[in-house]
């Protein structure tokens, strides 16, 4: 899927895996994506 | 096999390469704690007895940063700018999540109505702007988060900006060599007249460690990027800091540290003498020319600014600061 593990965060159930968890067949996850954008540069808060 | 927690052996749910630590989800919240106390310290970013309002938006970032302050011990207050952005329910949904979360660590929430307060919402400033969306937004909060503040009578603003949110704005600032922006650039800006205090307590952590910490902590905040956001340069700044981060761990943080130890003050001396700021012709605030830039986009955009409409959920405060998922 070409995600990388520093802008994405792959959550099992209630358990957050990191990037050496093996995951099981038929095990559900959800993939999250820790990048936001939009804010405006320069003046920058 | 993951990770193993360094301190308590446990399972891990976070590995820092930069920092080479593996922590499980109750080391990683004091871990993160501590931090931010570090960083306020080190920063002088807060004293004893002073007011401090949070800017929250109903993200992971935000939410994170007031959640850690209340659990910190400071009786931080929220605001938030409802800017009207109806596409999706933008709005509507990071309005929810913050509200939702003010009641959770009962903390009174103030909220400021960019439509009520200048006539036109932020998809009405932006079509009759040549600013760009990200542009007029940041200009909006930016005048109403300082403007709020003094009126109110807070000391501090804190705002969620992360490592990533400060790296990207530095490479972007070094590539275009914004000097002015440049001098500017800090995790602390002192009050000066006319401006409170604005601290980033949050600079030190990647934006995956404050997500991590949110979800950690059961806080619910809105994943949905901003619909003006889709194409913003920040996302694909951030892409390319990724890499080389992949590449050399560290490297994000080591570039704003070491901006901020060796590199600024250089920008700070050449820009000393350059800023003479008065007070806007229309709305008094600080501004560099007769009329503010907030003042003359509003007039270009064909709203009015008739002063703040700000409404507070007081959220009466039954218990002393936010508490973590387990604890609750």
């Amino acid at each position: 899927m070409n995600l990388s593990p520093l802008s994405t965060i792959v959550v099992r159930g209630n358990e957050i895996l990191t990037e050496e968890d093996v995951l099981k067949r038929d095990d559900e996850v959800r993939i999250i994506s820790a990048i936001s954008g939009g804010r405006e540069y320069g003046l920058h808060m | 096999m993951g990770y193993i927690c360094k301190l308590c052996k446990g399972r891990a749910v976070i590995y820092m390469h930069h920092h080479r630590l593996a922590l499980c989800g109750d080391c990683y919240v004091v871990w993160f704690l501590k931090q931010v106390r570090r960083s306020i310290s080190e920063m002088k970013m807060l004293f004893k007895g002073e007011r401090v309002i949070v800017a929250v938006s109903g993200g992971k970032d935000s939410l994170s940063l007031w959640h850690a302050l209340s659990r910190l011990g400071y009786e931080a207050e929220g605001l938030y700018i409802d800017l009207g952005i109806g596409f999706d329910s933008y709005s509507e949904k990071s309005k929810e999540c913050t509200v939702e979360f003010a009641k959770k660590i009962s903390r009174p929430l103030h909220i400021v109505s960019v439509k009520e307060s200048i006539g036109k919402p932020i998809p009405a400033l932006v079509r009759g702007s040549e600013r760009s969306p990200c542009s007029v937004c940041g200009l909006v909060k930016r005048y109403i988060m300082n403007r709020f503040a003094i009126e109110h009578g807070f000391d501090v603003l804190a705002t969620g900006h992360n490592l990533d949110d400060e790296v990207a704005t530095l490479l972007s600032n070094a590539l275009h060599w914004q000097i002015g922006y440049l001098a500017r650039q800090s995790p602390t800006l002192p009050e000066r007249d006319g401006f409170v205090r604005r601290i980033k307590p949050l600079y030190r952590f990647t934006e995956k460690e404050t997500a991590v910490y949110a979800i950690i902590n059961g806080i619910r905040y809105i994943e949905d990027e901003c619909p003006y956001s889709t194409d913003a340069t920040t996302i694909f700044l951030k892409g390319i800091l990724n890499q080389i981060e992949e590449r050399m761990p560290g490297s994000k943080l080591q570039f704003y540290t070491n901006f901020l130890s060796r590199a600024r003050i250089l920008f700070e001396r050449e820009q000393a003498q350059k800023v003479n700021l008065r007070p806007c012709s229309i709305c008094s605030m600080p501004s560099a020319e007769e009329v503010c830039a907030f003042c003359r986009m509003v007039e270009r955009a064909g709203g009015k600014f008739v002063g703040l409409k700000v409404t507070k959920l007081e959220n009466s405060q039954t218990d002393k600061g936010a508490r973590t998922k387990d604890e609750e």
